[in-house]
């Protein structure tokens, strides 16, 4: 059953790869096709097929073939509500995603908690789709269209119309509450800590480029840009994500919690960029997106190959597996930023972003957050290379995860050492940059 | 005499084919008996070849900024231009210095198991190459990335063979003291970029910055050298990692590592940013006067035979900045001349130190005394490593003190003065602590052992004391006077 999963996704990838250039529109400008959204439809197939592959064993051992049909679901939601050009469709998709995700936590056999993380999960989940379907309503109120298409001259002509502000702040704070984005991101250390650490993965890495890219669209196309509040807003929860996922990072010895506030820092960094409406802003997202999808993959298959959660499995890894323990640093330090790894190039487009655009209020978060998470990263090397391992007894990991492992931190180290492939890889920095003018 | 080949190819692919070799053959030279002998053979080659291009081809790159270059076109969101790798003399004073001290460090080494010998290896060679790189490239965003890069073989050499538990907080500490100072020069980076559109250090020179965004951005870029160089109050890493760090490890932060600091300070804020440069002139002025006098003053009182030369590097590099902000040629030869003779002159007492350490185990002092009894030779070659460190006339230090007073002098008389007090303070704290480890009884907590000639101590330690007695006798070679063009050009 996996391998027909896997079959599936790559027959995704052929089919976004055979997609023709430019922009295309159908359904009465319903749905939009461009350059932008296949090369994330691309990067999210490759990305779960990668990860997919890497746990075969666990998947074909705890999961049964409907589990893995939800889970292929949850990425048609994800595309649809990509393509959206319409509320409607965006709802439809990010419903689909949503409740595919619920279902998905509860049946994983592996862990007792999961059916209770499940529920937890679609309480919060459905408060959530309740705020944005308003919000959704009071854009419509105001505008008198679902669909995107003049929105903007719309919002012009309209001037300041708080209940048009009011809606796109509401269904920015769905998006954000998915994004697991402070101050929304409450629910993730909960619901997460009680689910497997393959759902962690799947549900806290694949879902955020989609959405990141649909938030910036509709902050593009919907809202008025001299709205301050909604600027306002992603400030805060730029400055809040990045402070309080690198302080939350501190001293967590489970590698679940690990992920997920690794992953509010950098959606705080990636907020920053969402919210300058300019080309650079686009690209930069494009880059930091890539650079820490890749990043946060390879991460994800190291954490995978040690069968457990605990952090002390990394005790003294050079005397058992030396090949995982350089693997595990260049990973980390490429977390942390160390130049010429990839991580420094997305933390240097981030930092550009901010110069560019003049908004310097960011540098004070994001040089606390580097600081702090570059230590609990340094924190993680120094447990790899510099403690002594539990038991002496060689770590070995299956073919499946050495293969994905390998290509995973080969393609970070490439980005590092030919920082150009970035673009090649993203390719999303033309697509993205032409949305803005569409 | 002109090269056939640009000799940058040489300089810098020697070092990087030698750690591809070790580390492909790695397990191959573990197990081989003449390992440590073919490596420090075949890294002897970098040194020497830098040294003759130091030596015979000087008439080609006889300027600051002006000479061989490498060019490597970087396309790149945000961006895109070209990497420049310059050879002038400034830099290739740099890259002899850095290739011999990697050099010193194998013959340090030379004690080793072969495992941790050919491990060491990489790492050495590695921070060879990204040292050499980060003196010869005239891109700032190049500069930032290996000044940031060669934190990563530093932070395993002072994790792994560093001698207490106490070495991963060192190792922490001068990583994220590090990172944190140059996250802010970054900001500043990315900012020249957004507004001037290149990074390359030859077409920034001359730029018009307005009266606000030249003084912040030369705040940036003097908080990460601060921190590196370093000065109170940012100096607290250095102590903690020489005393953790291994004999190696100790003489690579204080030969090279440091330089990185005073290099930026000269290279990239003294050329980008003069107006600014001048106006912080009085600041920098009383933050090297406060770290020179409470150095010496607080070596006075230590008791870790690392931490004193530690902190005595404190005083010695912020005579330095003292030089640099000096703006003449006295005192920025002067800057230059103690840059390479605290190289040597630290190196040695490191090495002689670490000697120490290898017979007995400790560092404290208070378990030494009466060494001349029976270690007649290492008492005096450390005896003229400690006239070294106290400027004594003849050494390589004295000339390089003098001249930054001199100097500082024509600038600022009541600020050369004050530093004058150092001389006093050195010569009280090196004299107290010779007086201390070498003279008196026998202490009766350390047993009789062999001198230093039955190691390789002996050969580094007399070379090096050469080497600083050499440079303190004919300093010309350093003072031809390269720092004018750089005087010129930035219009100070």
């Amino acid at each position: 059953m996996v391998n027909l999963v896997l079959v599936v996704l790559f027959t995704g990838v052929i089919l976004v790869l055979i997609q023709p250039e430019g922009v295309f529109f159908g359904f009465d400008h319903l749905i939009r096709f461009s350059d932008a959204t296949n090369n994330i439809k691309f990067l999210v197939l490759t990305v779960s097929a990668l990860l997919i592959y890497s746990c075969r064993v666990y998947l074909s051992k705890y999961l049964t073939a409907d589990a893995l049909l939800v889970l292929l679901l949850s990425i048609i939601g994800m595309f649809l509500a990509l393509m959206a050009y319409d509320f409607r469709l965006m709802f439809i998709g990010l419903e689909l995603m949503g409740i595919s995700f619920y279902i998905l936590i509860a049946l994983d056999k592996n862990i007792k908690s999961s059916i209770k993380a499940g529920l937890n999960y679609y309480v919060v989940g459905s408060a959530m789709t309740a705020i944005n379907l308003l919000g959704i309503v009071m854009v419509y109120k105001s505008t008198g269209s679902f669909n995107w298409l003049n929105q903007s001259q719309i919002n012009l002509f309209l001037g300041n119309d708080s209940t048009l502000s009011l809606g796109v702040m509401l269904i920015i704070i769905s998006l954000l509450f998915k994004l697991a984005a402070a101050p929304f991101h409450l629910w993730a250390p909960k619901i997460y800590g009680d689910s497997s650490l393959f759902m962690v993965i799947f549900q806290g890495l694949i879902p955020k480029m989609p959405l990141l890219f649909i938030m910036f669209s509709v902050i593009n196309f919907v809202s008025v840009s001299s709205d301050l509040s909604l600027y306002t807003l992603i400030w805060l929860s730029v400055c809040l994500s990045v402070l309080l996922g690198s302080l939350g990072l501190l001293f967590q010895s489970n590698f679940k919690t690990i992920f997920i506030y690794s992953s509010i820092t950098n959606i705080g960094l990636a907020l920053s960029a969402v919210s300058n409406m300019s080309e650079t802003s686009a690209q930069t997202l494009a880059v930091f997106i890539t650079i820490y999808t890749l990043m946060s993959v390879a991460l994800a298959i190291l954490f995978f190959s040690f069968g457990t959660n605990n952090l002390r499995a990394l005790k003294g890894l050079i005397e058992i597996n030396p090949y995982l323990a350089i693997a595990a640093a260049l990973i980390l330090f490429s977390l942390a930023g160390v130049p010429p790894l990839a991580g420094f190039y997305s933390k240097f487009s981030i930092i550009y972003n901010t110069m560019y655009n003049e908004t310097f209020i960011v540098m004070i978060p994001l040089i606390i957050g580097s600081c702090v998470s570059a230590f609990y990263y340094l924190y993680l090397i120094k447990t790899c290379f510099l403690d002594k391992p539990e038991s002496k007894t060689p770590l070995f990991i299956t073919y499946y995860q050495s293969l994905s492992l390998f290509v995973a931190t080969g393609v970070v180290l490439l980005v590092s050492t030919k920082p150009w492939l970035v673009v090649i890889i993203s390719g999303t920095m033309l697509g993205m940059g032409e949305t803005i003018y569409v | 005499m002109t090269f056939s080949i640009n000799p940058l190819f040489g300089l810098v692919l020697f070092p990087l084919i030698i750690v591809v070799h070790s580390i492909l053959f790695k397990s191959k030279l573990e197990k081989d008996n003449f390992t440590k002998e073919a490596l420090i053979i075949s890294s002897a080659i970098t040194p020497l070849y830098s040294l003759y291009c130091l030596l015979l081809g000087h008439e080609d790159f006889s300027s600051i900024l002006n000479g061989y270059t490498l060019n490597f076109v970087v396309s790149v969101f945000p961006f895109e231009g070209i990497v420049t790798f310059l050879l002038d003399k400034f830099s290739l004073i740099f890259v002899v210095l850095t290739a011999f001290t990697v050099h010193i460090c194998m013959f340090v080494n030379y004690n080793m198991s072969n495992k941790k010998y050919v491990e060491m290896f990489i790492l050495l060679m590695l921070i060879q190459s990204i040292l050499t790189l980060a003196f010869l490239t005239n891109n700032i965003i190049a500069f930032y990335m290996l000044f940031e890069l060669v934190l990563i073989p530093i932070f395993f050499i002072i994790g792994i063979w560093g001698s207490r538990n106490r070495k991963v907080l060192a190792a922490f500490q001068l990583f994220l003291y590090t990172l944190f100072g140059s996250l802010f020069m970054v900001f500043a980076i990315a900012y020249i970029y957004v507004t001037k559109g290149t990074l390359v250090l030859n077409d920034l020179i001359g730029t018009d910055w307005s009266f606000l965004e030249e003084r912040l951005l030369w705040c940036a870029f003097f908080l990460a050298f601060a921190i590196k160089i370093p000065m109170v109050p940012f100096h607290t890493w250095l102590p903690e990692a020489h005393v953790e760090a291994p004999t190696s490890g100790s003489v690579l932060l204080a030969a090279l590592l440091l330089k990185l600091g005073t290099f930026g300070l000269i290279k990239y804020s003294l050329a980008l940013f003069p107006d600014a440069s001048w106006y912080f002139a009085p600041f920098v002025y009383l933050v090297s006067l406060i770290s020179i006098l409470y150095s010496s003053l607080t070596t006075l009182r230590q008791i870790d035979l690392k931490k004193i030369i530690a902190y005595s590097s404190v005083g010695h590099m912020n005579f330095i900045t003292l030089g640099i902000f000096s703006f003449n040629v006295q005192g920025l030869d002067g800057a230059l001349l103690i840059m390479v003779s605290h190289a040597f002159i630290s190196s040695t007492l490191f090495i002689l130190v670490g000697s120490l350490y290898d017979k007995y185990h400790t560092r404290v002092l208070k378990y030494y005394r009466g060494l001349t009894v029976f270690m007649p030779i290492l008492s005096t070659v450390f005896f003229i490593a400690v006239l070294g460190n106290l400027s004594m006339p003849g050494t390589s230090n004295f000339v390089g003190e003098f001249l930054i007073l001199i100097g500082t002098f024509q600038k600022s008389p009541t600020t050369a003065v004050i530093a004058g007090l150092s001389i006093i303070s050195t010569a009280a704290y090196s004299i107290w602590l010779y007086n201390r480890v070498f003279m008196g009884r026998l202490s009766i907590h350390i047993h009789q052992t062999r001198d230093i000639n039955y190691d390789m101590t002996l050969p580094v330690s007399i070379v090096l004391i050469f080497l600083f007695i050499g440079l303190g006798v004919y300093p010309k070679i350093l003072l031809e006077s390269h720092m004018t063009p750089l005087l010129i050009k930035t219009q100070l």
